[in-house]
């Protein structure tokens, strides 16, 4: 479940992960504490209040010297200089490709001490997620800006990354690069120009709605003392207008002019730095124009009507209010609601459906309700209590919708951060009508062509990876072991195939996993039985069912699946999921003849029997050969003796004298569970470069138990 | 060599050790016979050590992964009293420092290795170095340098500051032992398996300091922490 190398699972969450993490402010969950803090920045941090005071305080002095004559060069000069070297350590990584800044520093609008130069960082093809350059890439990254804190809040410690090979397999681009590479406002600082066509060099509606989205995040959780501070709105509302304006909304363009004059006057940013903010007044205000932008898209062009039908696992139509086959939303959900002391006006359990048309693989599961809690007022306080209660209660992976303003937001919490993403009205306006218990949704027509023609490109890349990694570990450049997670595979094939079922027509919302087979085996009746199985493994990991099937094959299957389904092929051809493969059974034995007996009868005892037993005696003296034969009628046993006592050697005489490909070794003083075997069958057959799958090791407790016993009880066979 | 990425979930960090520890059992391993001839069989000079050297070899390999299965469990039997499971520790010690001689590594790898957290925090990599030298460092390690130099200090006549010093590694100690205090076991028991603890982590970290030192590497292996593994249904 720890272990990151290129396995399949993680790969394919590429498709909708954060390239970037979240700004580290008081609501950035969980701050991860490495052990690299130093005490020193631990006592002077540890006060949320006397940093940001110290912060405010610096970042003030630097506002009003910046403009005081020689101060305002200075600080270029700081700038320029912390610049080279954020820069100059990146470069040194041997993955980056290039590195890219975006700012008012580049455009010469700066206001120094206030003004953050941002930081793109592309990561070469020789830099894969799978081989966690990045982390140490981040980690650089942190260590040389903590100490340039004019580059920007020096909290923010998050780069944005672009891996190349995702987005030369097809998975999207970071859209806030494709719109400030379109928009001419990216400056590269070092490195080879950006390799991949961007498409047609206009912006697009979708590209400009994924910026409003990031703008109206920044707003919601941006803590003290920015959002105290009138220049943090007013730059937010202009952003706003230069998006409104790239895409020639001109109505929205004069209600932001209007507002924005309205609130900010025409003081100069320097004075407006030191006036007071009111956020909860500012961002009602600026939700309310980011509302805006969907009503007069829809005014000027037609819309595309998409019908759902939904399957739960009767295949009936239960329509958009949770129906009893679902599991209600998880007690850390309802905590956090009740520990965020909003006052939902409305609060109701939806069947959960995907969010918008791209796939998605995080926040709403099959098999689980979503909750959807409306908010009347306040949207900036409720939603930033309901993070913080978050923060504090919620589990991994809990996810609840909340309505606000009439935007939609989900906040969620995974691993490392709790976050609130913003869901756009046209993007995902299948959410937006399934909380009005609708199942049909409008989307603009452009907007709509340009999601699918997305979906269908990832879904592309998706295949692409899928067939990569069929029969194929790649290999990490660092040592280490490779763990499958089956839970999370089967998991997110499943998200995919939901995702899959709402972009191809009859479009349907898959809400069970009972469902999401059904569909798949209705489409594909010839691989009924495959699907059964794969359902029957997944709910065996989600711990419904006590045994798995004995299909050893189901993983290599399962990418074959994937790998079909997801370019839309009418019928799928796999190979069979019960095939699996010979295994001799190795165990290497001298003068242990009791000890022997009950290693053999275990394995009498296996549930997948072994084809061959290969027993070395390392020249024993006892009756250890008697025990051997007495076995002989029970299992296919094969003796082999080797006078002289050398446990290597006998190893190798083992691989030589089996007769199949596979060879599994127990030692004689060990007894195997039933299911061993198909744990050693089911390893070898993930692919065809595993060479050694090994298991786990527990403790047999003696028959007297002294203090040895127990400490090999609780201690044993863990070598470090 | 070979790490099970000793991630903790919630820090989502992945260091990219370039010397890890070992993973598999020999009591539990399943190779491939292409693997095992491709690689090289198994080493007939690395008795007691073999399985450590095979993954090595198949971990450095440009082809082959090495896998963990879950429903892969084998139940072991211990060895029956104290001197039994010495001389097992003494063996696996001496011959740990081959298998890392023979891999080709050298270089300064340096690890700390929590006690609570079971997981490596910190690490330092130096790589421009003739020889290999790799430690895992735990509480264990610190807490008897510090009573090395205390007795040093004694001896030559500082008795304050040796018993300052020996002060100072009690807190060491008592974190070292922090698992055999969670065992859940009786006052007495516990001092019991405290020293049952002890002398397991002395026999084979010396074993492997010794046998590390005869291949020509500085081995300091990590104190025995209980393993981390999935639930699995209780013996029958």
């Amino acid at each position: 479940m720890t272990h990151r190398p290129a396995t399949t699972h993680r790969r394919t969450r590429l498709a909708t992960e954060r390239t970037h993490a979240p700004p580290d402010d008081d609501l950035r969950g969980r701050r991860i504490t490495t052990t690299a803090e130093t005490l020193g920045s631990r006592l002077l941090f540890a006060l949320p209040a006397a940093r940001s005071t110290a912060l405010r305080l610096v970042q003030g002095l630097a506002v009003l010297l910046s403009g005081v004559g020689p101060f305002g060069r200075m600080f270029h000069e700081v700038y320029a200089f912390g610049l080279r070297t954020v820069v100059a350590r990146l470069r040194r990584h041997a993955g980056v490709h290039s590195i890219y800044g975006c700012g008012s520093f580049f455009d010469g609008g700066c206001l120094y001490g206030h003004s953050d130069i941002d930081f793109i960082i592309v990561l070469g093809e020789s830099a894969p997620r799978s081989e966690g350059v990045h982390y140490e890439v981040g980690r650089t990254y942190e260590r040389v800006r903590r100490f340039f804190p004019f580059l920007g809040r020096w909290d923010e410690k998050a780069a944005n990354l672009i891996f190349l090979d995702e987005v030369q397999a097809g998975f999207p681009l970071l859209d806030s690069f494709r719109v400030r590479m379109k928009q001419g406002r990216l400056v590269r600082l070092w490195g080879e120009p950006f390799p991949i066509d961007l498409g047609p060099a206009r912006v697009t509606t979708g590209e400009i709605f994924s910026e409003c989205d990031a703008l109206v995040r920044t707003a919601l959780v941006t803590g003290e003392p920015q959002s105290h501070s009138q220049l943090f709105w007013k730059r937010l509302f202009t952003k706003l207008q230069a998006a409104a304006q790239s895409i020639e909304l001109t109505e929205v363009v004069e209600k932001i002019r209007a507002e924005s004059g309205r609130l900010f006057g025409t003081h100069p940013d320097r004075a407006l730095f030191f006036q007071w903010a009111a956020p909860e007044r500012l961002c009602t205000s600026f939700l309310r124009l980011v509302a805006a932008f969907p009503a007069e898209v829809r005014r000027r062009e037609e819309g595309v009507t998409l019908r759902f039908t939904v399957e739960d696992a009767d295949g009936t139509a239960s329509g958009a209010h949770a129906s009893v086959q679902l599991a209600a939303p998880r007690a850390s959900v309802e905590a956090v609601l009740h520990a965020a002391a909003v006052e939902p006006t409305h609060q109701r359990l939806l069947a959960p459906v995907p969010l918008g048309l791209m796939p998605q693989l995080f926040y709403f599961p099959a098999d689980r309700s979503m909750l959807c809690a409306e908010i009347g007022g306040g949207a900036y306080g409720s939603i930033r209590r309901l993070l913080q209660a978050m923060r504090r209660h919620g589990a991994a992976g809990d996810a609840l919708l909340v309505r606000a303003e009439g935007i939609v937001f989900v906040v969620s919490h995974q691993d490392t951060y709790t976050d609130v993403v913003p869901l756009h009205p046209l993007v995902h306006a299948n959410v937006y009508a399934w909380i009005d218990g609708k199942a049909d949704c409008t989307m603009p027509r452009s907007l709509y062509d340009e999601q699918t023609a997305e979906a269908s490109r990832c879904a592309g890349a998706l295949a692409t990876m899928y067939a990569r990694h069929e029969g194929w570990v790649p290999k990490a450049s660092v040592p280490c072991v490779y763990r499958e997670d089956d839970l999370d595979t089967i998991g997110n094939a499943f998200s995919m195939l939901r995702s899959l079922a709402i972009v191809s027509e009859p479009r349907s919302y898959l809400v069970t996993t009972t469902a999401i087979v059904d569909h798949y085996a209705r489409r594909y009746p010839a691989i009924r039985p495959f699907l059964a199985d794969l359902l029957a493994d997944f709910r065996f990991h989600r711990g419904l069912v006590d045994r798995r099937p004995a299909a050893p094959n189901l993983y290599r299957c399962l990418h074959q699946f994937m790998r079909q389904a997801l370019t839309g092929a009418t019928t799928i051809e796999l190979d069979d999921h019960h095939q699996g493969l010979a295994i001799s059974v190795g165990i290497i034995t001298r003068n242990r003849a009791t000890d022997l007996r009950q290693a053999l009868a275990s394995l009498e005892r296996l549930t997948r029997r072994p084809d061959e037993v290969v027993v070395v005696d390392n020249g024993s003296t006892d009756g250890t050969r008697a025990v051997i034969e007495e076995s002989a009628s029970r299992l296919p046993i094969r003796y082999v003796f080797l006078a002289e006592p050398s446990i290597p050697r006998a190893r190798n005489l083992v691989i030589e004298h089996a007769s199949h490909e596979v060879i599994a070794f127990t030692d004689d003083d060990c007894a195997v569970d039933p299911e061993w075997l198909t744990g050693v069958e089911r390893g070898f057959m993930r692919a065809d470069n595993i060479g050694i799958v090994g298991g786990w090791v527990l403790h047999w407790p003696a028959q007297e138990p002294t203090m040895v016993d127990t400490y090999y009880g609780l201690f044993h066979h863990n070598k470090l | 060599m070979i790490i099970e990425f000793p991630v903790m979930p919630s820090l989502g960090v992945v260091h990219r050790y370039r010397m890890g520890y070992f993973a598999f059992s020999n009591n539990n391993l399943a190779i491939r016979k292409r693997c095992a001839a491709e690689i090289g069989m198994y080493d007939s000079e690395a008795s007691t050590s073999e399985d450590v050297d095979i993954c090595f070899r198949a971990v450095r390999s440009p082809t082959w992964v090495l896998c963990r299965e879950v429903d892969m469990t084998i139940r072991h039997k211990a060895r029956k009293n104290l001197g039994a499971m010495m001389r097992q520790l003494w063996g696996w010690g001496i011959k740990l420092g081959r298998p890392y001689a023979k891999t080709g590594v050298t270089g300064v790898y340096l690890h700390w290795v929590d006690s609570v957290r079971h997981t490596i925090t910190r690490h330092v990599e130096i790589e421009p170095f003739p020889w290999l030298v790799c430690a895992f460092v735990t509480d264990y390690h610190v807490a008897h340098a510090l009573l090395l130099v205390a007795a040093v200090l004694a001896v030559l006549g500082h008795l304050w500051s040796a018993a300052l010093i020996a002060v100072l590694a009690v807190p060491f100690l008592w974190r070292a032992l922090r698992d055999v205090r969670q065992a859940g076991l009786g006052p007495w028991e516990t001092v019991e398996l405290a020293g049952v603890h002890y002398l397991a982590n002395l026999t084979f970290i010396t074993a492997a300091v010794i046998g590390g030192l005869r291949c020509g590497v500085l081995l300091l292996p990590a104190s025995v922490f209980p393993p981390h593994r999935p639930t699995v249904a209780p013996p029958e």
